[in-house]
């Protein structure tokens, strides 16, 4: 049978009563795409590595109870799951930090609004510096979670333009926020010159 | 920023715990990351050494489950328009004793959306009702999942194992039994699907009314290469060469009731083979012909009514010294015949 030619629905479908070669079309089909966005989110490449053999075993793992919908969404979903899982524990494995959090588990919630209240005002403060129009189509986007063709329609701007809009939106926000990435980045640096010595 | 903060954050985050502001923050910040993707990346031989780790991981605790539910691995999917038996595996003796099943310990759980799920962990098969008043006979290491309510135009169940469905007849909302490779599609009655040999070769077997099976084609609702059956006969697929071939099945059933039911239907006395193989057709729903028009005249007197089919053939074969073969989906009875 070609696998190649069936639909995603039909593939979760046969996943789901554990046919082996429809799980491994999922993977021939998608582990590239996820690749690429690893790739912008983590720099080492064991990492990026780890975390792709562990999203397509938890898949295989789970085919019978969970219900997808839409097979890229969630697959998109669960890398992002597995990414922010990794870049906290990166932010844990700073030995004071650790410290400090287990110390606070013990207790309370810690304050996460410290860090809430400073990125979603470093967010807002970011978003404010952009054109009018940029932020607009930018807020519709990633606030209202509406796709670039509803706001293709919503706005009638073409498509093109309104993507163009929130790629400029998302460069000047990169620069504003620097501080806020690169915590991140910087760090697994550090973690992962470490590991290598 | 405080690290420590934001690391429960973002654990917050993970345990599904962020209110929806702190969550849209979380995912602009992911949003935002970027890195600068490392060029030096052998796609192609990472392709391939992913795979095998994950193929490994994954399924080396499959082989785990197989050793304990031999059949698990054997899957088809089965579409279903009527009053149906479906086994899988060859427990021939099942329909004849379904009534000595009794309804043992399995678990039911629910599963997202209104899904059911039923698994058998007992050692004896289970019998449960469906919505539509289906009955399904689920074997030991069996599972079922299938909806709390039917969609408005198709019933749709998943099978992992085997199981012994009895369907409620709807034309209008056939019933769909999702289990793996090949469709078997009942327009009639009742059938088995029985795999030999992996999924390399899966054989269904028809008991009675009319059953079409074919290849799962990409387009769902779309048939394939198949064949239509009738009762006794039998189609092996060869998944290889995807290849369908009929047969009459190893032991023929008698199809009507009202045969089972009368002891004497096979007590011949001074009877012309004519009438004979007339009982036989009708007993059997299966294409019966002599080659040679003589051999009608044949006269037999036996009792054959407790023998299987074939065994009623050698008999009768024997009596009137002629042989048979069966070609396909018919019976061809050779012999000189009688004056």
């Amino acid at each position: 049978m070609e696998y190649k030619i069936l639909s995603d629905e039909l593939l979760v479908k046969l996943l789901r009563v554990g046919e082996q070669d429809a799980f491994e079309e999922i993977y021939r089909r998608y582990w590239q795409k996820l690749l690429r966005s690893a790739q912008f989110k983590l720099r080492s490449k064991e990492t990026i590595e780890e975390i792709l053999q562990d999203l397509f075993i938890s898949l295989w793992e789970k085919r019978e109870k969970v219900l997808i919908e839409n097979l890229e969404a969630y697959l998109n979903t669960s890398l992002r799951y597995l990414i922010i899982n990794q870049i906290k524990k990166q932010i844990l494995q700073e030995k004071f930090v650790e410290y400090s959090l287990k110390k606070n588990e013990l207790t309370d919630d810690v304050d996460e609004s410290v860090a809430f209240n400073e990125l979603s005002v470093a967010i807002e403060k970011a978003i404010e510096q952009l054109p009018e129009k940029t932020q607009q189509i930018f807020r519709l986007n990633r606030l209202e979670y509406k796709s670039v063709k509803e706001i293709s329609v919503l706005l009638e701007t073409p498509e093109r333009t309104v993507e163009y809009h929130i790629t400029q939106a998302l460069k000047a926000l990169r620069i504003h926020l620097r501080e806020f990435i690169t915590l991140s980045v910087v760090l697994s640096l550090r973690i992962f010159g470490f590991l290598e010595n | 920023m405080n690290r420590q903060s934001f690391a429960i954050l973002l654990n917050k985050y993970l345990n599904g715990e962020c209110s929806d502001e702190e969550q849209q923050v979380v995912e602009q910040w992911y949003e935002l990351l970027e890195e600068v993707p490392d060029s030096k990346w052998n796609i192609k031989e990472l392709e391939e050494k992913l795979w095998q780790k994950i193929k490994g991981q994954a399924f080396e605790e499959e082989t785990e489950v197989v050793s304990l539910s031999f059949w698990q691995n054997n899957r088809f999917k089965i579409g279903i328009a009527a009053s149906v038996l479906l086994m899988l595996g060859a427990f021939a003796w099942l329909y004849t004793q379904k009534e000595a099943f009794s309804t043992t310990i399995s678990t039911q759980q629910s599963t997202p959306k209104g899904m059911l799920e039923i698994q058998n962990f007992s050692n004896q098969a289970k019998k449960l009702t469906l919505e539509d008043g289906s009955q399904v006979t689920l074997q030991p290491k069996s599972k079922l999942s299938y909806p709390e309510h039917f969609n408005a135009d198709k019933r749709e169940v998943y099978l992992t194992g085997e199981a012994f469905f009895e369907v409620e007849k709807n034309p209008q909302k056939p019933f769909f039994v999702y289990s793996g490779k090949v469709t078997t599609k009942v327009l009639g009655t009742s059938f088995y699907v029985k795999n030999l040999d992996g999924v390399k070769k899966i054989e269904v077997e028809v008991v009675s009314g009319r059953v079409s099976v074919y290849e799962k084609e990409e387009n769902e609702g779309k048939q394939g290469n198949g064949v239509v059956l009738l009762p006794n006969h039998k189609a092996t697929f060869f998944a290889e060469s995807n290849l369908f071939v009929t047969n009459i099945v190893a032991n023929p059933i008698i199809q009507t009731t009202k045969i089972q039911d009368t002891k004497v239907f096979f007590e011949f006395d001074d009877t012309p083979m004519s009438e004979v193989l007339k009982k036989l057709r009708e007993a059997y729903g299966l294409e019966i012909i002599v080659e040679n028009e003589i051999m009608n005249n044949c006269i037999l007197t036996a009792d054959i009514t407790k023998q299987p089919l074939y065994t009623k053939l050698d008999i009768i074969c024997a009596a009137v010294g002629a042989t048979y073969e069966v070609k396909g989906t018919t019976i061809l009875i050779n012999g000189k015949g009688c004056e």
